[in-house]
């Protein structure tokens, strides 16, 4: 029985233990309870620790001070909950630690309700936080990819000193699939040696995770070392799906459940007789800028889809440069689109009656 | 099923299947008669049998459900309509109950009305051992025993419904099975059926009854994505 049924939110716990994970600070929220209810079950078999916080903010702190010692830690919320853990997020983005957060979007602003929602782009991508600073951000599009992207979070997170955020609509955290734990192609970690980890031995200088600095000229250090690896991981890890584009007339930007239902879409369309296809970014930061421009010089057009106002087509549109139009289509409220109204959008797009 | 009592109580482990068991057994009994469908699921947001309620009702299931299913709401409550069934007894009444013991633990609100009518009452544990932690006849004893706890009541007997989702073979089948088999001699208490997705069932062999269950759950594009 190598394979297992799981929900996302279990896959993504298990995940992160295969992962070598073995502190969990968070506080509960709907629609991903049962990633801390996994956690607290498994981390104890484990010889770890699961905390339930009092709050968003103290369990961030808590990863912020776990993950300064070295140690693989994670948590999880949802957009509301995300929101409150922002300030800590900024400060581990300027202290270099590395962790992994999920981020299991429900529908918003506000407390918004429980339902799945993609309104957290800009959010995860654009800062969130205050200052000058990046994540890591992984989109999952099925259980298995979600389980993969946290075990290689936290070698990303290790490898850049970076946190990571995988960032799932609630879809995925619920719907159940088989899955597998294969640990990712290995990468050179480098050692933590910048860790608090005691200084008893005296011979190496003080670890010192800071995110104040009050000199100028250290601050720019600091922030000149941030832009450095951020290009590096703009270079290196920038990851994109394309499904039937080859002699794609229209494509689809979409990630995350609405790239999935594209792709059901997308199949019902070609049996039409309409040439679509599907460029969907596995990161949606870095952005895959260079696969939506390469198309723009071959394709009609593009539509974009997701559950949400319109973010991610901000990004489809500077990639595009107004060489062709960028279509938007976005569900709101907390619904997700059929496969048959998203054919119907790309008929829509395609005129074709 | 021929052979099951009025009240037919499914519960389990998170995830094992019991939403798409209950919904069939809800409809098989709306075709002989008088048939409820308590949906007493109030830690899964998503995905209750209650959301089927447009079907259910259309083939003549009474729904019962948590006072803010299918809205966006997360509040956990119970009508006081969960009673009902006790009072005007229909010829069927499936209730789907939350999974783990933490699910279960709602059954304490029908404790007094289910000993009134103890001996009408089928207690069913849904078994998948391709579910985390759920491997083993041990774990799965270990996790039945805690529903008992928190349920305050005795399973009558198993349904083994091994499956993982779209990739299930009849080998799955076989193999929960046996678990199935383990459980039932370790507990002294049968094996009802054998639950079984419906394209499935033409290729079944073996000795248990077996239920053949037409999958409602899962959206449409949810297996579809693999081309």
């Amino acid at each position: 029985m190598a394979k297992k049924l799981m929900k996302g939110s279990e896959a993504i716990g298990e995940a992160a233990i295969q992962a070598g994970c073995r502190y969990f600070f968070g506080y509960p929220i709907t629609p991903q309870n049962e990633i801390p209810e996994y956690m607290s079950r498994r981390l104890p078999q484990e010889g770890g620790c699961f905390l339930q916080a009092e709050s968003e903010v103290a369990a961030i702190n808590m990863v912020y001070g776990a993950a300064g010692s070295g140690a693989r830690v994670m948590t999880s919320s949802s957009s509301p909950g995300i929101s409150l853990k922002q300030e800590g997020i900024s400060y581990i983005a300027c202290a270099e630690i590395p962790c992994v957060i999920v981020n299991m979007m429900r529908v918003g602003p506000g407390l918004g309700g429980i339902q799945p929602a993609q309104g957290d782009y800009f959010q995860a991508t654009k800062g969130g936080g205050h200052g000058d600073y990046h994540l890591v951000v992984l989109a999952p599009s099925t259980v298995q990819e979600a389980a993969n992207m946290v075990m290689e979070g936290f070698d990303i997170a290790d490898t850049y000193r970076i946190p990571v955020m995988v960032l799932g609509d609630g879809m995925i955290g619920q719907i159940m699939e088989p899955v597998e734990f294969v640990p990712p192609k290995k990468r050179e970690v480098p050692p933590k040696t910048w860790a608090a980890t005691g200084w008893s031995d005296k011979s190496r200088p003080r670890a010192i995770l800071n995110s104040l600095y009050i000199e100028p000229e250290e601050m720019k250090v600091v922030m000149d070392r941030l832009l450095e690896r951020y290009e590096l991981i703009k270079k290196n890890e920038t990851r994109v799906e394309e499904f039937m584009t080859e002699d794609a007339e229209y494509i689809i930007a979409a990630y995350g459940t609405t790239a999935r239902i594209a792709k059901s879409a997308i199949t019902k369309a070609r049996a039409q007789g309409i040439k679509v296809g599907l460029i969907r970014p596995i990161t949606v930061w870095p952005f895959p800028y260079e696969a939506y421009s390469k198309a723009a010089d071959r394709v009609k057009g593009f539509l974009d889809i997701e559950l949400s106002t319109g973010q991610m087509v901000e990004d489809v549109r500077l990639a595009v440069a107004g060489k062709k139009p960028v279509e938007f289509y976005g569900k709101l409220g907390g619904f997700v689109p059929s496969a048959d109204e998203i054919l119907e959008q790309i008929k829509k797009m395609a005129e074709v009656k | 099923m021929k052979g099951l009592k009025r009240f037919i109580f499914i519960l389990g482990n998170f995830g094992s299947g019991k939403t798409e068991i209950s919904i069939k057994l809800a409809l098989d009994g709306a075709e002989k008669g008088r048939t409820v469908l308590v949906d007493m699921d109030i830690i899964n947001p998503y995905f209750k049998s209650s959301s089927k309620e447009e079907l259910l009702t259309g083939k003549g299931v009474r729904v019962i459900k948590p006072d803010y299913a299918n809205t966006t709401m997360d509040v956990p409550t119970l009508p006081a309509e969960i009673y009902s069934p006790f009072d005007d007894k229909p010829d069927r009444a499936v209730f789907d109950i939350g999974g783990d013991p933490v699910g279960s633990s709602v059954l304490g609100l029908l404790r007094d009305r289910i000993r009134e009518v103890r001996d009408e009452c089928d207690f069913l544990m849904v078994v998948n051992p391709f579910r985390p932690m759920q491997d083993t006849p041990d774990k799965i004893i270990s996790l039945m025993e805690e529903i008992e706890a928190k349920a305050g009541i005795r399973f009558d007997g198993f349904i083994s419904n091994g499956n993982i989702a779209r990739e299930t073979t009849i080998d799955d089948i076989y193999a929960s099975e046996s678990i199935a088999r383990e459980l039932s001699e370790e507990k002294n208490i049968p094996v009802y059926f054998t639950a079984i997705e419906e394209s499935l069932a033409k290729e079944y062999n073996g000795e248990n009854k077996i239920f053949p269950v037409h999958i409602n759950m899962r959206p449409e594009w949810l297996d579809n994505y693999n081309i």
